[in-house]
């Protein structure tokens, strides 16, 4: 596609490609349980040949329902909350937009903290979540419609939706049971990946890859449409029709992600801006490049919070607490540059 | 291509009527210059004729089919349009800013591709702007901007370029270049209707103008014929003549 099809672009990819699965790799390793290298190989040996090697059966199991599914939800979540943060940037041209700049958020943390109170279980948790998260971005959108002048009425919807839902959480808070109940609330609203599971994740697999796979179908059109509306019409962009599907899609998965991993904060919006750095505005690559810091970034994160205390620490704090002096670092290095 | 506007009116709401009972027709690849002053909604007429605004009132066919049942991609490969003086967001290249105008020639989900690039390339190239090719786009002047959305436009290998008041933010060299390049694209068969500012640029092109005034079309023809002393003097309301230069018609405020 470019001119330059040079050994140094194909360095680029190979290390887009390579960087996440060596982090996976490194992460199957950490933890409080002790595995060693060759035992995860035995074990992956083991799943196809149904020969463990000698591996503890106790080893195993741990491996496939703890371990594996976390690192799994890590990648997912790293690179959902990345891919659909850069899609918000360039829709609304805007260095702060985010993925949860449309309250999904809000909404899917009221679901989850309505499944909590209702002693709903982890599965009916995330369901909760997940469609709160759906219907929050249903009623934006349609408040929205009703108006014809374009994102602005989107975003300023969307702020509406999040404050009323960011109050029903406060409810919900507010009557929960504050032994139980509360601290359950608290947590999922801080974001954690300690609960992952092979269902949790498996569950949102389809809609993920679903919206996943629509934003990259759109990613010239994603360019057009950030030129303007009126230059994308003019270009034959149907915008109103093509802009709310691909906020549609990049906000459904930013419910999912929400759904199996509360609210992390800073991710959507540091890694996008990253990206960026690197590659410039254009969306065919920022999208692959997103993606695969994102996987990275919360990776290592993920591994930090496993790993620097004897108890979890929540990873949507730490995101916070690393996120945000290095946006401020982009800033004061005038590397957000719009 | 046929364009036939039929008695259309438009209003932005119920108290502010923009222009009404407006007819004109116009073929390519004539060149056609909208005058009048500021508020007599040229700019909204041409978003009328892109369907961008929708008319309460008469039609507006491209090739006998009325303007609103063509599909956006469908219209975009017959007309490409450049809005007045665009702010850019991001950093694109030049490159791919002209390859955005490959955007209705490609599939619905598809990227431009190796050919798509050669085609902006060649647009560059004609305009004489290539080796701005991998410059950011923010980075440039407002004239190569210009250019570049020229460029853009030409991709998209439209049988009628609509423009919107492009010379405004075009230096005294540049205003004439620019008006050069209408009669060059004139001559390639593509036709060019534009809004203007400038009586001269209509004179000079020696082309169809329709003179839009108090919501109605108060004159149209050749320029020569319609931007007359009693007609400029009436829509920009100061005294104006229009006196020969050299075997020139210009046109002078006194």
């Amino acid at each position: 596609m470019m001119s330059n099809t040079s050994p140094k672009r194909f360095l680029g990819t190979a290390a887009l490609i390579l960087l996440p699965l060596a982090f996976a790799a490194v992460s199957m390793l950490i933890g409080a349980y002790h595995t060693a290298p060759d035992d995860i190989i035995r074990i992956f040996i083991g799943k196809i040949t149904g020969d463990f090697g000698g591996v503890e059966e106790r080893t195993v199991n741990l491996f496939w329902t703890i371990r594996l599914p976390r690192i799994a939800a890590a990648c997912l979540v790293g690179a959902g909350l990345s891919l659909s943060g850069a899609v918000f940037q360039s829709m609304f041209k805007n260095p702060l937009a985010s993925p949860y700049t449309l309250g999904v958020s809000n909404g899917a943390g009221f679901g989850a903290a309505l499944g909590i109170v209702l002693s709903l279980g982890t599965v009916g948790i995330q369901g909760f979540s997940a469609c709160f998260g759906l219907v929050s971005i249903g009623i934006t959108f349609l408040l929205a419609s009703r108006s014809k002048s374009g994102s602005t009425t989107l975003v300023l919807a969307g702020m509406l939706v999040s404050a009323l839902f960011s109050s029903l959480v406060a409810l919900l808070k507010f009557v929960a049971d504050p032994f139980e109940k509360l601290p359950q609330i608290v947590f999922w609203l801080m974001g954690s990946l300690s609960g992952s599971s092979q269902e949790k994740v498996l569950y949102i697999l389809p809609v993920y890859f679903a919206a996943f796979l629509l934003i990259w179908l759109y990613r010239w059109k994603i360019n057009v449409m950030s030129m303007g509306d009126r230059e994308a019409a003019s270009y034959g962009v149907n915008v109103k029709f093509d802009r709310a599907v691909v906020i549609l899609a990049a906000s459904v998965l930013t419910s999912m992600v929400v759904s199996i991993s509360g609210i992390i904060s800073w991710v959507g919006i540091v890694v996008p801006h990253l990206a960026r750095m690197i590659v410039g505005p254009d969306f065919r690559k920022i999208c692959p490049v997103s993606v695969s810091l994102g996987i990275c970034y919360l990776l290592i994160i993920d591994n930090l919070c496993r790993t620097v205390s004897s108890s979890e620490i929540p990873i949507g704090v730490v995101t916070g607490i690393i996120g945000a002096p290095l946006f401020m670092y982009f800033i004061l290095k005038k590397k957000v540059d719009w | 291509m046929r364009l036939e506007v039929n008695n259309i009116s438009f209003q932005y709401s119920s108290e502010r009527t923009i222009f009404r009972n407006l007819t004109f027709s116009y073929e390519t690849p004539g060149i056609l210059c909208i005058l009048g002053s500021n508020g007599t909604g040229k700019s909204t007429l041409l978003k009328c004729l892109l369907h961008q605004n929708h008319i309460q009132k008469g039609t507006i066919r491209i090739d006998g089919k009325e303007v609103e049942k063509y599909r956006p991609r469908e219209l975009a490969r017959k007309v490409a349009y450049l809005p007045q003086s665009h702010v850019p967001s991001f950093a694109f290249p030049v490159i791919d800013v002209a390859m955005m105008g490959r955007t209705s020639r490609i599939g619905y989900f598809a990227s431009p591709g190796k050919n798509d690039r050669a085609v902006a390339m060649d647009k560059l190239e004609y305009l004489h702007i290539s080796h701005l090719a991998e410059k950011p786009y923010t980075a440039l002047s407002g004239g190569e901007r210009q250019m570049v959305m020229i460029a853009s436009a030409l991709a998209q290998e439209p049988e009628l370029i609509i423009l919107d008041e492009p010379t405004s933010h075009l230096d005294f060299g540049n205003q004439f270049r620019f008006i050069k390049l209408v009669e060059q694209l004139h001559d390639l068969g593509i036709g060019v209707l534009m809004t203007t500012h400038f009586p001269d640029h209509a004179l000079y092109l020696d082309c169809d103008t329709v003179i839009l005034h108090n919501g109605g079309i108060i004159a149209s023809g050749n320029a020569h014929d319609v931007i007359t002393d009693a007609n400029m003097s009436e829509i920009y309301h100061i005294d104006t003549r229009v006196i020969q230069l050299n075997g020139r018609d210009i046109c002078v405020p006194f």
